[in-house]
């Protein structure tokens, strides 16, 4: 799949510490196209969030990279030169967001002074002209409907989404081709929630970035912006598909739960007499992933080989839509 | 009675906790084995306080003396050094002890009473916090005339200018521990304030009580050591300290002290491997009892 | 009698004794020095002390926290090393340290002087007398300082130095520092943030460290005969000379209560959060 702008072939990372060996991810494989935008869902602990800090380049000091490759529009991470990565992928090419962006700041410096500091680390010296530098990001901000009176203060005295649009924004001063966004919504209101994603699609249709990998654990929220949708389960993707596809068909059994364990208000749809239905069990430990398919413990459908085998990936004809199941192995879609 | 069950069950699961953990292990095996010098050594070795006149005092390694003796009264340093130790460990329980207990009693007061009990108490910690410990030592024991100073009263008056930030940490976790939901239950069915403190809050913070101590104890030798040293702690005489015998040390009157290196130089060895050894131990606790600072 | 007022009850004493204080005046020394004010006995003493507390507390400061906060990012085995070091050199007695040094230093190897603070055939020099500055004497006072200095800094060095390891280990795992790092920083530039953010709660630490300080320079003092307010005190006790014992330890705590307020207010200085004050 040339050109594709990522590619993630059978990635596998490992947080290392006192508490043993985690399997926080185990060999994901996934393409982002330029242009598209993905969300990537699924339950807390699945390895979403895990995911991305791997693809960013720079994961936590206890989150080992394991194997497997990432490839961010031509550039190889974890192969090339740190300094290459850092000059010419990191920001520039790709953004990473990270979830509660609102410690994302430093705490003790003024919001532009971060942004000079920024631009220094991005050039490589200090910035000649900084009114320049701090007006040019004013009227970058204003996009996200920040004043430019945020820019002087520091962030405790800015409230979580103003915190949070202020990053974005900053992740995306070079235009880079993929931001990728972890759980942006998730600590906001509705009302800001809805400003975050507007603002979001703006930057998109604006060519202010191309794609974005969308991380939630909400679907509804995944449906208002995304194209595709991405569906992980303990570490692997369960389910790959277009946003309409999924919500309106989902195949695998767990994709199938998460859907029907949305409310919301659908005015035309009665939903009369449905109640809301959860998934029985518990997220599996990590430590220990459960032989065969990591879903079988917690799985309505689950057959004798989806307790010893691990489940291929199968590919519809038109090539849109992947499953990890057994369910479809014979026969298929 | 019950509660006495409460803490001895509370203090044996903490003990084997404690003796899994690799720093506490460290810590307390060299704490145990110099407190075995201070228990046995006076048994084995010559009285300390014997004295012959000897002008020089003998370096260290000639026959019958370790560590050389003293000038000008020709005692034997490394017994001198035994008792020590076990004097000065004993300060330091002591100290370490009374100054946990006011700590207890006034972290937990306020909290309790709140209102004016809680700003009297909170007064009364600010204001002896900030009283410079050694110099408010010495006026102390210099208050006291000097056949009265014993082991005893220095240690109560060391226990009384460290409590402080004890009791500061101490009303910091008690608060903590307020608000969580088996007090909260316990207050619905009824029971007294001083139940509350005495059942449900203080077990729970055996371990924490437990590593104040450990800190108190270490701070309490080095006082003493201290004033010791500047004559003001327990009659130097009777009570041989490790500070003690750096005092008398400084003040023989006839050689320079700083030429008999033997005399002075060990004590304070064996009370920097001491507290060494208990910071370890401390640490280990810390590590056991806050499971966020494990690291592979 | 008469002239140390103890003639009169001791209820006008105590009466005469508040007065003459709010008026400054802390009486007369009993003893060793029949008819100097307590005032100025304390008074010319200061400097001395000070002369060892401020540089102790500002040096160990800086250079603990920084080689702290490189302990911190060179993790491995050297860090290691560094951390058991500095908590070692932390446990040590100050005042036995330094008799430690006046045997190596002094006795064995005439480096520096064991005792004293001058010689006696060089003019002293003054901090606040010009006219006395010159290099001998500088260099004569330097000799003199670098044993007690010494013995108190490398203590305070190790306290500082391990506390900043631990603090700024802790920081490198906050999320401003893996923004920064995604947003590819130089290395350099992350570990100047995480210092920058470790370093304000060390600034409690200072006031602590400030009264422990004053303490330890009492007895650091004694054992090197340096001539500051802590010898003073220890000298009025054994000779039991009331006077100057109150007038000293006043001095202490009035040092202590300024220092405590200057360190206060630094750390509003350095702190945005509490110089602005900005939501909760």
């Amino acid at each position: 799949m040339a050109g594709a702008l990522l590619e993630v072939e059978n990635l596998k990372g490992y947080y290392r510490g006192a508490f043993g060996v985690v399997h926080g991810v185990d060999g994901v494989t996934l393409t982002l196209e330029g242009g598209e935008v993905v969300g990537l869902a699924g339950e807390s602990g699945c390895g979403k969030s895990t995911l991305a800090e791997l693809v960013s380049g720079s994961p936590p000091r206890n989150l080992y990279y394991e194997g497997g490759r990432i490839i961010v529009d031509g550039f190889e991470i974890y192969k090339i030169d740190p300094e290459i990565l850092r000059k010419e992928v990191q920001c520039k090419r790709m953004s990473y967001v990270p979830q509660a962006s609102m410690e994302s700041l430093n705490p003790v410096k003024r919001i532009r002074k971060f942004l000079l500091d920024v631009m220094e680390e991005r050039i490589g010296e200090k910035p000649k002209n900084e009114e320049e530098v701090v007006k040019m990001a004013a009227e970058h901000f204003k996009k996200l409907g920040l004043e430019p009176w945020v820019l002087d203060r520091y962030p405790f005295e800015l409230s979580g989404g103003m915190k949070q649009r202020v990053v974005i924004g900053i992740s995306t001063l070079w235009n880079p081709k993929l931001l990728i966004v972890d759980e942006p919504t998730s600590a906001l209101d509705v009302v800001s929630q809805k400003r975050m994603i507007k603002a979001l699609m703006d930057l998109k249709e604006e060519g202010i970035i191309q794609s974005i990998l969308f991380i939630s654990h909400d679907i509804s929220t995944l449906r208002q912006i995304c194209d595709r949708c991405v569906v992980m389960y303990a570490g692997k993707i369960v389910e790959t598909g277009s946003m309409e596809d999924i919500i309106s068909s989902p195949l695998h059994p767990y994709t199938q739960g998460l859907i029907s364990s949305i409310v919301s208000y659908e005015p035309g749809k009665r939903r009369r007499g449905r109640y809301i239905k959860s998934i029985p069990g518990e997220h599996p430990d990590l430590r220990n992933p459960p032989p065969g398919c990591r879903f079988h413990p917690r799985c309505p459908y689950a057959m004798e080989v989806c307790k010893t085998e691990v489940p291929p990936v199968i590919i519809s004809e038109k090539g849109k839509r992947e499953v990890s199941c057994w369910l479809y192995s014979r026969g298929g879609k | 009675m019950k509660i006495g069950r409460e803490y001895f069950k509370q203090a044996a699961g903490i003990w084997s906790l404690l003796i899994a953990n690799l720093k506490f292990k460290i810590g307390f095996s060299i704490v145990v084995v110099i407190a075995l010098l201070g228990i046995i050594g006076p048994f084995v070795t010559p009285d300390p306080l014997t004295y012959h006149w000897d002008e020089s005092g003998l370096p260290p390694l000639t026959l019958g003396h370790l560590l050389g003796t003293t000038a000008p009264w020709g005692q034997d340093v490394f017994a001198q050094l035994c008792t020590g130790i076990r004097n000065s460990l004993f300060v330091g329980i002591l100290g370490g002890g009374i100054g946990t207990l006011i700590a207890v009693l006034v972290g937990t007061l306020g909290p309790y009473k709140g209102g004016i009990a809680d700003d009297i108490a909170n007064f009364t910690t600010n204001i002896v916090m900030v009283f410079p410990v050694y110099p408010a030592l010495l006026v102390l024991s210099a208050a006291v005339p000097k056949e009265g100073r014993s082991v005893l009263l220095v240690a109560t008056l060391i226990a009384l200018t460290s409590w402080p930030w004890a009791a500061r940490t101490i009303r910091s976790q008690v608060l903590s521990l307020k608000e969580r939901e088996f007090v909260n239950l316990a207050k619905l069915s009824g029971m007294s304030s001083r139940s509350i403190v005495l059942r449900e809050v203080l077990p729970n913070m055996m371990a924490y009580v437990t590593m104040v101590f450990v800190l108190l104890m270490g701070g309490a030798m080095l006082a003493e050591t201290g004033i010791s040293l500047l004559g003001v702690g327990p009659i130097p005489q009777f009570h041989i300290t490790l500070g003690s015998m750096l005092y008398n040390c400084m003040s023989n009157p006839v050689a320079s002290w700083r030429e008999m290196w033997w005399w002075y130089i060990p004590p304070g060895v064996v009370l920097t491997i001491l507290l060494s050894a208990i910071f370890v131990m401390h640490s280990g606790m810390d590590e056991v009892f806050n499971p966020k600072l494990r690291r592979v | 009698m008469k002239y140390y007022g103890f003639d009169k009850s001791p209820l006008e004493q105590y009466i005469t004794f508040w007065q003459n204080l709010l008026r400054g005046d802390l009486g007369v020394s009993i003893s060793l020095f029949p008819g100097n004010s307590v005032v100025s006995i304390v008074g010319s003493r200061i400097p001395y002390t000070l002369e060892l507390v401020i540089p102790v507390l500002i040096i160990s400061f800086l250079l603990g926290n920084w080689i702290g906060a490189k302990a911190a990012y060179i993790g491995g085995k050297l860090s290691n090393f560094i951390y058991f070091l500095s908590v070692f050199s932390n446990r040590l007695p100050s005042f036995w340290f330094g008799m430690v040094l006046v045997y190596l230093l002094a006795i064995r190897f005439h480096i520096f002087p064991p005792y004293g603070y001058q010689t006696l055939e060089i003019r002293p020099m003054l901090w606040w007398d010009i006219s006395t500055w010159n290099p001998t004497a500088f260099l004569d006072k330097l000799r003199y300082f670098c044993l007690p200095f010494i013995s108190l800094f490398i203590v305070y060095l190790g306290g500082w130095a391990t506390g900043m390891r631990a603090m700024v280990i802790h920081e490198l795992d906050s999320g401003y520092i893996r923004y920064a790092e995604a947003l590819g920083f130089r290395k350099n530039k992350v570990q100047s943030y995480a210092q920058r953010n470790a370093i304000l709660p060390q600034f409690t630490g200072l006031n602590l460290y400030l009264n422990a300080l004053i303490g330890e320079t009492t007895v650091v003092e004694t054992v090197f005969g340096w001539p500051g307010v802590g010898r003073l005190m220890y000298q009025s006790v054994v000779s039991q000379d009331y006077s100057v014992i109150f007038g000293s330890f006043l001095v202490v705590m009035i040092v202590v209560v300024v220092g405590n307020f200057i360190i206060d207010v630094l750390y509003g200085l350095v702190d945005p959060r509490i110089r602005i004050g900005g939501r909760a």
